[in-house]
């Protein structure tokens, strides 16, 4: 059975309906069903109500299953909860643990994977890995500190079951969250390993996770900034230098990465020049106003924040950022 | 400002246009209008209603 025929085997008594988030009713039924992230998939009942919702996309094979487990099982998630209270199973605390994650809930979702793992130990390496993305993703709200979840995700660096893309994956994602931490450093080891796990790996993911991997490496492992520049110039697409996202996301780069200061502020401010909405313009002034920061000059720092509360006001992150930035500026003054 | 977090794009992006694209143009024959139809329909169907949220980035 091919992946379409399988998933077509799968929709058997299901009816899928795709809906845009950010178009029409799709933006009041994402916020009726609180959708953080995409793609997210929620069964319902014909009152509406939730029986089950998983986020992401992980092949053909995981989401016919999750909607076969969906056709099997059309209590709601409320019920569920009372059922595995009274008598756990596998399905169950994976259903749970499902929807848990996919609410954000990333403690619940990982001791509700954790159960699964207990009953249902042959399958206890696929719940493991839910467990490591659970504990990635709770980083970003402090659900697990950054070092539980290396010991984990060391676990699975090592570990002869995962394969060299995941390997690299995974290698990114710590670099990413780590980065987030203020602590990158942390993700070297993981990108070494990942490399030297992925030399001469003809697996098409892994070549493409390689390539993306490629310019930490040269950053971080080989401490090559030009090279690494080098590197993320060549996969900006066509046409970057008049595009504000791209000026925004190069600008960013070199931030986040501590490089290329002065050209990276030459190219933010270029983005807010040709940014088409307001929103957009004030998103990468706030990038300008981190370079400048970063260089040293607090005052510039401080207009461009400003400016960019004038553009988009709703935003309560660029008004947490004005207070940095003034901070900033104070303690400066304070010597 | 921190562009939308590029990993999760990185990972889910080929597969999930892979999806959108290919399977459900064969797996829906007459799709609902809107929301409020999808529901009818899999309630009369007696059908668990899957909704795919996603958007265009």
């Amino acid at each position: 059975m091919n992946e379409n025929a399988a998933m077509i085997a799968a929709l058997d008594g299901a009816l899928l309906w795709k809906v845009d988030c950010e178009k029409g009713e799709g933006i009041e039924i994402a916020k009726k069903y609180e959708i953080r992230g995409y793609p997210t998939y929620i069964a319902l009942n014909g009152a509406g109500e939730i029986t089950d919702r998983w986020i992401g996309y992980e092949g053909a094979e995981k989401w016919s299953a999750a909607v076969v487990a969906a056709k099997a099982d059309r209590r709601t998630i409320v019920e569920k909860k009372a059922a595995f209270e009274a008598e756990p199973t596998p399905e169950l605390a994976k259903a749970l643990a499902n929807d848990a994650a996919t609410g954000s809930q990333y403690k619940a979702a990982v001791e509700y994977y954790g159960k699964a793992q207990e009953l249902d130990p042959d399958n206890a390496s696929e719940y493991g890995d839910q467990i490591l993305m659970s504990m990635l993703y709770g980083l970003e709200d402090d659900s697990f500190t950054l070092d539980e979840v290396i010991a984990k995700a060391q676990l699975s660096m090592e570990s002869d079951q995962t394969p060299a893309a995941g390997k690299l994956e995974l290698a990114l994602m710590i670099k990413h969250f780590a980065g987030q931490k203020g602590q990158v450093e942390k993700a070297v080891p993981f990108i070494e390993a990942a490399f030297a796990a992925s030399e001469g790996s003809t697996d098409p993911d892994a070549i493409k996770y390689r390539n993306y991997l490629a310019v930490d490496h040269a950053l971080l492992v080989e401490k090559d900034t030009a090279k690494a520049m080098d590197l993320f110039r060549g996969r900006m697409p066509e046409g970057w230098q008049e595009d504000a996202d791209q000026l925004n996301k190069f600008a960013w780069w070199c931030f986040e990465n501590g490089v290329n200061l002065e050209e990276a502020q030459k190219y933010a401010l270029k983005g807010v020049e040709l940014a088409e909405t307001d929103g957009q313009r004030a998103n990468i002034l706030d990038t300008a106003a981190e370079i400048c920061n970063a260089l040293g000059n607090c005052d510039q720092a401080l207009a461009h924040i400003k400016r960019a509360i004038e553009l988009s006001p709703e935003q309560e992150y660029l008004k947490d950022q004005l207070a940095r930035f003034e901070k900033i500026v104070e303690e400066k003054k304070a010597g | 400002m921190r562009p939308d977090n590029p990993l999760k794009r990185l990972v889910l992006l080929s597969l999930l246009a892979a999806f959108v694209f290919g399977v459900t143009g064969a797996a829906v024959a007459a799709e609902p209008a809107n929301f409020t139809e999808a529901l009818a329909q899999a309630a009369a169907e007696d059908k668990v209603l899957v909704v795919d949220f996603y958007t265009d980035w």
